[in-house]
């Protein structure tokens, strides 16, 4: 029992570090607060029954966000890329509407910035700049060496750029 | 340079850590919501209703025990008044005979005073919830809510049913069919301790109530009783879960014969009590099916008018029932028996007005005169 309350008490510490960034992560792959929060969630759910203890993870972050990018990516397969709920349905104590809404507006102009490029290039983008990981921090959540994250993201820019949907070069 | 970075990032809502501790604790309660049925007046009670499989149990462990159990219902007829202590693995405001794992695995104390001088009169009282029983009405509260009844009721647990000892009897030949229990007594200085573990009973071809109680429960209770006096000094429960005991209820004092303020045991607030005993009578919610019965109470809800189904809700909260208003009705699955559940439950997933999907299942009975079906739980 005692052992329990631990691991609960341990839960709730990794939650109030982590929700913020796994939230906004999985708001920008799904677009809606309400399936990004159950999606953060659910996560959060696996993660306490799966792990008798957190000792053995070496990161913390990456391991979380790699559980929220592949809950969104099993979302989007099973509901279609983007689902966008209505406002109405939005809970309301999971946020004011004013600032969901630019949310959502945001999201959609990333979106829309993103949509011509590959997916493995916008992901690599999304994960540098709305998510803030380094070249490292992706490639572990994508599964693939840093160089190859790296090659990924110099397509994206120089893509971007020639659409001229970005002034600038943002290369390292 | 700031095109592709998010002018505004959105913060995890206030709820959600919430919500998951919640779900882990409703998880933890779906197997660990355990009933203890009620507490009893005297010792006597306790020892019989939980060692009833043993009565006519043919080992001589056994015997030595039920005689031992038998001399302390015997001495246990001359109390005249008992406050006991105890601990309950549950929550502050749960129903005295519901046991419920929280979060934070904390066990409630509880205090029960009884008077047996005249008419049994009783007070069970923890930090949440009090019930008095001035023998002949019972009365329990929560906060201003504060519900009322003609007799025993509900309000402390199925233990009602043992405080006439021919009760207790019947109740233990009923149960003696069940020989699948192990006894054990030792002797410990002046204490005599018995140790019973019992299998749990019921139906489990849907094994959703198992672990839902005592008796649902693979268990083991330990009785100590004092060598001279014969009376229980203390008793300790403990369920099975994931193959380890695990403590459920447990005294901390037993005070035989104490003086007792009469006056004090039977204070109760000034509040409006709702009458639970009145006969319950609704057209529509009887002589149909647990799922049709469903169906209805969800539509009520989602109408935000539960006037057609309002004997639904005897005895609930108008304020929790509103939680519900305006809520969706996704789909509701078969119903089905488990435990030893008198009703049935019906799986349900519904869309509140919030937007929140629920899916649980709506603990609903018609065994009331009048076959009304009522929500028992499960919202």
């Amino acid at each position: 029992m005692f052992k329990l309350k631990n691991k609960i008490n341990e839960l709730e510490s990794i939650i109030e570090e982590y929700q913020n960034q796994l939230f906004s992560f999985a708001f920008f792959r799904v677009g809606s607060y309400y399936i990004a929060q159950d999606i953060v969630q659910d996560v959060f759910l696996k993660f306490f029954q799966d792990k008798k203890n957190y000792n053995h993870i070496k990161n913390m972050k990456t391991y979380l966000l790699k559980s929220v990018s592949n809950a969104c990516i099993d979302y989007k397969r099973k509901y279609g890329k983007i689902k966008i709920v209505p406002i109405d349905f939005i809970n309301n104590d999971v946020a004011d509407d004013d600032e969901e809404q630019k949310c959502v507006a945001e999201f959609l102009r990333i979106e829309d910035l993103l949509n011509e490029l590959p997916a493995e290039q916008s992901d690599v983008i999304k994960l540098k700049f709305v998510d803030g990981l380094n070249f490292v921090e992706t490639a572990e959540i994508l599964n693939v060496s840093v160089n190859t994250v790296k090659s990924r993201y110099r397509y994206g820019i120089d893509k971007l750029r020639q659409t001229n949907k970005i002034k600038e070069n943002y290369y390292e | 340079m700031n095109e592709i970075i998010p002018k505004i990032k959105p913060s995890a809502p206030l709820s959600l850590k919430k919500n998951v501790i919640n779900k882990i604790k409703m998880e933890r309660n779906k197997m660990k919501k355990l009933k203890i049925k009620g507490l009893s007046a005297v010792a006597a009670i306790f020892v019989a209703l939980l060692v009833l499989p043993f009565i006519f149990s043919a080992n001589n462990e056994a015997r030595a025990a039920m005689n031992m159990i038998s001399e302390s219902i015997d001495k246990s007829e001359d109390l005249k008044t008992m406050v006991m202590k105890y601990l309950m693995l549950t929550t502050p405001s749960e129903n005295f005979d519901e046991i419920r794992y929280d979060a934070d695995g904390s066990m409630i104390e509880h205090t029960a005073t009884i008077s047996f001088e005249g008419a049994h009169k009783w007070r069970l009282e923890k930090s949440g919830r009090t019930s008095v029983f001035d023998g002949v009405n019972s009365y329990s509260w929560v906060n201003e809510i504060g519900w009322m009844a003609n007799g025993l009721t509900g309000f402390f647990g199925d233990f009602e049913k043992f405080l006439d000892p021919q009760n207790i009897l019947r109740y233990e030949q009923q149960l003696a069919k069940d020989d699948g229990s192990e006894i054990s007594m030792n002797e410990n200085g002046n204490q005599i301790i018995l140790t019973i573990k019992s299998k749990a009973k019921g139906d489990f071809k849907n094994d959703y109530a198992k672990n839902s109680s005592i008796l649902e429960s693979d268990n083991k209770r330990t009785y100590t009783f004092d060598r001279e006096t014969k009376l229980l000094q203390a008793l300790k429960v403990e369920i099975l879960y994931n193959k380890k005991y695990e403590t459920v209820f447990e005294t901390t004092s037993i005070l035989y014969n104490v003086s007792v303020d009469i006056d004090k045991l039977l204070a109760r607030p000034n509040i409006e009590w709702v009458k639970l005993d009145k006969p319950l009578n609704n057209s529509l919610l009887t002589g149909i099916k647990s799922k049709e019965a469903a169906k209805l109470i969800f539509t009520a809800l989602a109408n935000k008018n539960i006037e057609p189904v309002k004997e639904a809700f005897i005895g609930w909260n108008m304020k929790t029932i509103e939680l519900f208003f305006g809520l969706e009705l996704i789909e509701l699955g078969e119903p089905f028996k488990s435990g030893l559940y008198a009703g049935e439950y019906v799986p349900y997933k519904i869309k509140l007005a919030n937007g929140k999907i629920k899916k649980f299942n709506i603990a609903l009975r018609n065994d009331n005169e009048n076959n009304v079906w009522v929500v028992d739980g499960g919202l």
